[in-house]
């Protein structure tokens, strides 16, 4: 061995001290864990990570007559469902599909259980290889508000990948490339994904394979949808999805909660969220919460009509001010937030929302410490 | 084929003896200790899954670090990705270097910085052969790829390192 290689060897061993807590017995139980977990996420048992976006939204329509916890109205074929209320993609040969009331799915792969249970399709995902597509609509009823954000420009059909932009959903797997559009066409809001495998930019082949897909999305006329409820009542946690957006701030992280009505019918809001951050095993993480102020006194100076009820109209959103500070524990990566609306033990539906990330540890004998605002809308907290 | 049983001896071991080795093999490649026991355990809890499906792990050791490289390669663009559009938090934990960053000298902070900077492929064969003492012939065969390719970017990455410690002895270590 050369004098340079020797002086490699010892600076490189140097330079990788890094601090490394080596307890075996944990290691052990934490890989047995993690492919535990990976087991039951092949068999579709469990969908940690998993925003159920269409399952709540199925539910949400059967909220009217129903909340014995059924399947939500989810259709997995290669047939065109001839009683379509929502948007669906027609299946071209190769091609598998399903859809529900709140999302539509296509792929050139075969379609993962959890996919074919009307969940946000992860499980396809991540089996995709070079040339592989998975198209995954979301779909819901434009609003007057929705409109006024402007979130989704007005748009006609066929929808072009053209106009994607890069992009993907938290939680997305590794690996993958996605690119995201997002429209209204015939009175529907479209948040359309499409995921790509081979972890880069399409080919122009497989580009125009997940075109021609995308050109059979079907959007049936928004008068036909059928709407149930009317009137104006308080959320359920079905009614809403959750999402969470921190910025490291000063070692804490701080932003918002925000809760998205995924039902048909608007709904209101008022006080302020339960928020339990949890590991990636679903473990409730030690916490101290407290109340915080609303963001509104700082953006506006006046409070928002109707606060602190807040109304959410079908596709629109409210949120809360959320900030977590000392975690001194440990950290898989990413921590979760189970969300429960004041007076309810069941939590916002869909999967819980997450960031990669964690506030640095300031007291090392202390919990977590959580602060939540109450409800607001999202011009107030955003 | 090894069985569930061999492998399940050959993980105990590894664990026992090699993992710190491994984890800091994946932050000294990913320039960052911030995920590298994640992607360590991740890889570990993969490769049960293989051998449990009948697949063959020759070299555990160096097949877990290749695995985690990957899974942190895969990680480092996705941030990169969500950087870029600026929406969806991505990593944004402080402590880019580790926690043990001021208690090193900065030539060994340049040198992580030198390893950071090298080609993806450069940076594996760097860890595996200087780091993890691994001959050429079970990196190519980790890696997938010819013993001449590996001995390549060896030679490639061998010299930008060097560069960079002759740099540091001049300067830095009159400070």
């Amino acid at each position: 061995m050369s004098d340079a290689d020797s002086l490699l060897r010892e600076r490189l061993a140097a330079a990788a001290a890094f601090d490394v807590e080596a307890d075996p017995h944990r290691v052990r139980e934490d890989v047995v864990r993690r492919q535990r977990r990976r087991r039951r996420r092949r068999r579709g048992t469990v969908a940690v990570g998993v925003l159920a976006v269409a399952a709540l939204a199925g539910g949400a329509v059967l909220l009217a007559g129903d909340s014995s916890g059924k399947d939500p109205d989810v259709r997995a074929s290669t047939a065109e469902p001839d009683d379509a209320t929502s948007p669906y993609f027609d299946s071209a040969r190769g091609w598998e599909t399903v859809q529900t009331a709140a999302a539509a799915t296509a792929a050139n792969v075969a379609l993962g259980p959890d996919t074919q249970a009307g969940n946000v399709p992860w499980d396809t995902v991540t089996t995709l290889q070079d040339g592989d597509v998975v198209l995954f609509a979301m779909v819901s009823p434009a609003t007057d508000v929705s409109r006024a954000n402007g979130n989704f420009p007005q748009g006609e059909l066929p929808l072009s990948l053209d106009d994607a932009q890069p992009g993907g959903l938290e939680g997305q797997p590794d690996g993958v490339y996605a690119e995201r559009l997002a429209a209204e066409v015939d009175g529907w809001n479209i948040d359309l994904l499409a995921f790509f495998g081979g972890g880069v930019a399409p080919s122009a082949d497989t580009r125009a394979v997940a075109q021609s897909e995308l050109d059979r999305l079907i959007v049936p006329a928004q008068a036909a949808a059928g709407l149930g409820r009317t009137a104006v009542g308080t959320c359920q946690p079905s009614d809403l999805q959750a999402q969470v957006a921190l910025l490291e701030s000063g070692g804490a992280l701080a932003g918002t909660l925000t809760v998205r009505n995924v039902s048909t019918t608007a709904c209101t809001l008022s006080g302020a969220p339960d928020v339990q951050p949890t590991d990636t095993t679903a473990t409730p993480l030690p916490v101290t919460t407290a109340r915080t102020d609303p963001a509104w006194p700082q953006t506006n100076g006046a409070a928002p009509a109707g606060w602190p009820a807040v109304q959410v109209a079908p596709g629109a959103e409210a949120q809360a001010v959320l900030h977590i500070a000392n975690w001194c524990g440990a950290f898989d990566n990413r921590i979760y937030f189970v969300v429960t609306l004041p007076g309810h033990t069941d939590r916002i539906g869909g999967a819980a929302p997450s960031v990669q990330a964690a506030p640095l540890c300031t007291a090392a004998a202390a919990p977590m410490q959580v602060a939540v605002g109450p409800f607001e809308p999202p011009s107030a907290a955003g | 084929m090894a069985g569930d049983h061999d492998f399940a001896e050959d993980l105990d071991r590894l664990v026992e003896h090699d993992y710190v080795r491994l984890v800091r093999a994946v932050a000294l490649f990913s320039g960052t200790i911030e995920g590298a026991e994640d992607a360590v355990q991740e890889a570990l809890a993969r490769a049960m899954e293989q051998v449990r499906k009948g697949r063959r792990i020759e070299h555990l050791g160096p097949w877990v670090v290749t695995t985690a490289f990957n899974q942190r390669r895969s990680h480092a663009r996705w941030a990169a990705r969500q950087r870029e559009r600026g929406g969806a938090l991505a990593d944004r934990r402080p402590d880019a270097e580790g926690p043990d960053a001021d208690a090193l000298g900065s030539q060994l902070l340049d040198l992580r910085a030198a390893v950071r900077s090298l080609p993806s492929r450069q940076r594996q064969v760097v860890v595996l052969h200087y780091y993890l003492d691994q001959p050429v012939s079970s990196i190519g065969d980790v890696l997938g790829i010819k013993e001449s390719a590996v001995k390549n970017a060896l030679h490639k990455a061998r010299g930008s390192l060097l560069a960079a410690l002759t740099m540091d002895n001049t300067p830095r270590s009159a400070q």
